[in-house]
């Protein structure tokens, strides 16, 4: 028993000792930093105003995983597909997708949103507001992933496609089989945090009249006066962040189980 | 001395072959046929075209010029299915190549099951016996990263043999071990050339050349300059330039 707790505090102690100094910064903060806490608390924590109001949020945060959940699907697909197109050098992938990276990383996100709310209509293609911000996300944070992927792709040694094909597997056969699992070691920590940017970048969803989160809680900080509803709108955010950082680091224990590095 | 005497069935020839890299021509023209049950040996001084010939024979190389020829298959001709071509020839690296995200037993059941659509069952059969052949039955679960050098090289071996190829090449098996490991990946190879193996050998190995390998080829410069039975060409060279190799070799 001893022994054990002598371990945990061995293995957690660096955390510890952080946590206690942000707790004493903290204290510092609070009581003799000489600050009016009273209004802060009033600012931005004041609970009591939005009794009653949470259930406007609901709505609002489905919507937000909806498009979050399709955004982050066609935006890893999008990379997938372009980087394993671009692996096999042919000229015409090698320009056009090139073209498209450069392109969608440089285009802010609201002016792509703007444009293709606004902007598709002219050439015939009306989609409802929410179907335009995915299709705007996808085609943004596909440019990153295309990057992505390209350099998990990358990363496998040459020697990994020769064997391949020394027993006789075409080149689809040994990407999937034998690049893209290897590849996915190093691609799944930066997918991770493009992906968790893909869901808080949803909240440019607003300037197409999108009802969502960030949206709504800017509403209510303009009835209740005060900050409040952002730093609950945040808590949100986090709360439909942690699970994908949880499947995340279980994926990359998973894609690392054959490697001691 | 194994295999002296070739069988007549010739089963890969290779006329006039040459690969340039820009400006560097590292084959000049090789032309030679080797037999079904034929180990031989390629020697050469370190820059001499050996590994690139190897790499030419099963089209990992793409050659500049010149035919390859595999049981009566152009296989330079573009139209040729070079992956069906490929099945039938197995190739060992210096680096071994085997795949570090599966098994031993993984990476020997993977192209029977995906290229030859062989049950699990029966790829799993197989690969086992495989694995025994070489001596790592006890290995069968383990990651490439968990074995040794001379390891991962019997079961890239065993991963070529599961396609039960026609003929099999080595590009320098052993040039990556560690002296001690050399010997158990040289016995594997013995073996198989015991049991009538075609096999098409880059290496330096002087044990192996001496007590297996039927006939040696010694390229220089991107040329063939000696082509013998093995006895001969070590014990009495006719080239000024195989003497020399040799006599830094022995």
């Amino acid at each position: 028993m001893r022994a054990s707790s002598r371990k945990w505090l061995h293995k957690y102690s660096s955390t510890l000792i952080t946590g206690i100094c942000i707790l004493l910064f903290l204290v510092y903060l609070a009581f003799f930093s000489g600050a009016d806490w009273s209004l802060f608390r009033e600012q931005f924590l004041n609970f009591e105003k939005m009794e009653g109001r949470y259930y406007i949020f609901i709505s609002p945060l489905l919507l937000v995983v909806k498009i979050s959940i399709y955004s982050c699907f066609f935006a890893t697909f999008i990379g997938l597909c372009l980087a394993v197109l671009r692996s096999y050098k042919i000229k015409f992938f090698d320009v056009t997708i090139t073209a498209y990276v450069i392109l969608f990383r440089s285009i802010p996100a609201m002016v792509l949103v703007v444009l293709v709310y606004f902007a598709l209509p002219f050439v015939g293609l009306n989609l409802p507001s929410t179907n335009s911000v995915i299709m705007s996300l996808s085609l943004l944070f596909g440019a990153y992933t295309t990057e992505i992927f390209r350099s998990g792709i990358n990363s496998v040694e040459k020697l990994q496609i020769e064997a391949s094909k020394s027993l006789g597997m075409n080149s689809i056969q040994a990407m999937y089989h034998v690049i893209l699992p290897q590849a996915m070691r190093v691609v799944i920590p930066p997918l991770t945090t493009v992906l968790i940017d893909v869901l808080k970048t949803t909240s440019i969803a607003y300037v197409v009249g999108v009802p969502e989160l960030i949206a709504r809680a800017r509403q209510m900080e303009g009835v209740i006066g005060s900050v409040t509803p952002l730093i609950f709108v945040s808590v949100l955010y986090f709360l439909i962040i942690l699970p994908v950082v949880i499947l995340s680091s279980r994926l990359e224990k998973r894609s690392r189980k054959w490697s001691n590095s | 001395m194994i295999n002296n005497i070739p069988q007549s069935k010739a089963i890969l020839s290779v006329v006039d072959l040459t690969k340039n890299f820009g400006d560097l021509h590292v084959l000049k023209g090789i032309s030679n046929t080797f037999y079904e049950g034929e180990v031989v040996s390629i020697i050469g001084p370190s820059g001499s075209g050996k590994s690139t010939l190897i790499r030419c024979l099963n089209h990992i190389e793409e050659p500049t010029s010149g035919q390859i020829i595999f049981e009566g298959v152009e296989i330079t001709n573009p139209s040729t299915d070079i992956n069906a071509v490929r099945r039938d020839m197995g190739m060992v690296f210096q680096n071994f190549g085997l795949f570090p995200h599966l098994t031993a037993l993984e990476n020997i059941m993977l192209a029977p099951r995906k290229v030859k659509k062989q049950s699990r069952d029966e790829a799993k059969n197989k690969a086992l016996k495989l694995l025994e052949r070489v001596g790592l039955s006890d290995k069968a679960e383990n990651y490439p990263e968990q074995l040794s050098g001379g390891q991962q090289q019997r079961v890239a071996i065993a991963r070529s043999l599961a396609m039960q190829p026609k003929v099999l090449l080595f590009d320098e098996p052993t040039s990556a071990l560690d002296p001690e490991m050399v010997r158990e990946v040289l016995d594997v190879m013995m073996g198989l050339a015991k049991d009538g193996m075609t096999m098409i050998v880059v290496s330096h190995e002087i044990n192996f050349i001496r007590q297996a390998s039927s006939r040696v080829l010694v390229l220089v410069d991107g040329e063939i300059i000696e082509d013998g039975p093995s006895e001969q060409v070590i014990e009495s060279p006719s080239h000024p330039r195989t003497k020399e190799f040799l006599g830094k070799l022995l």
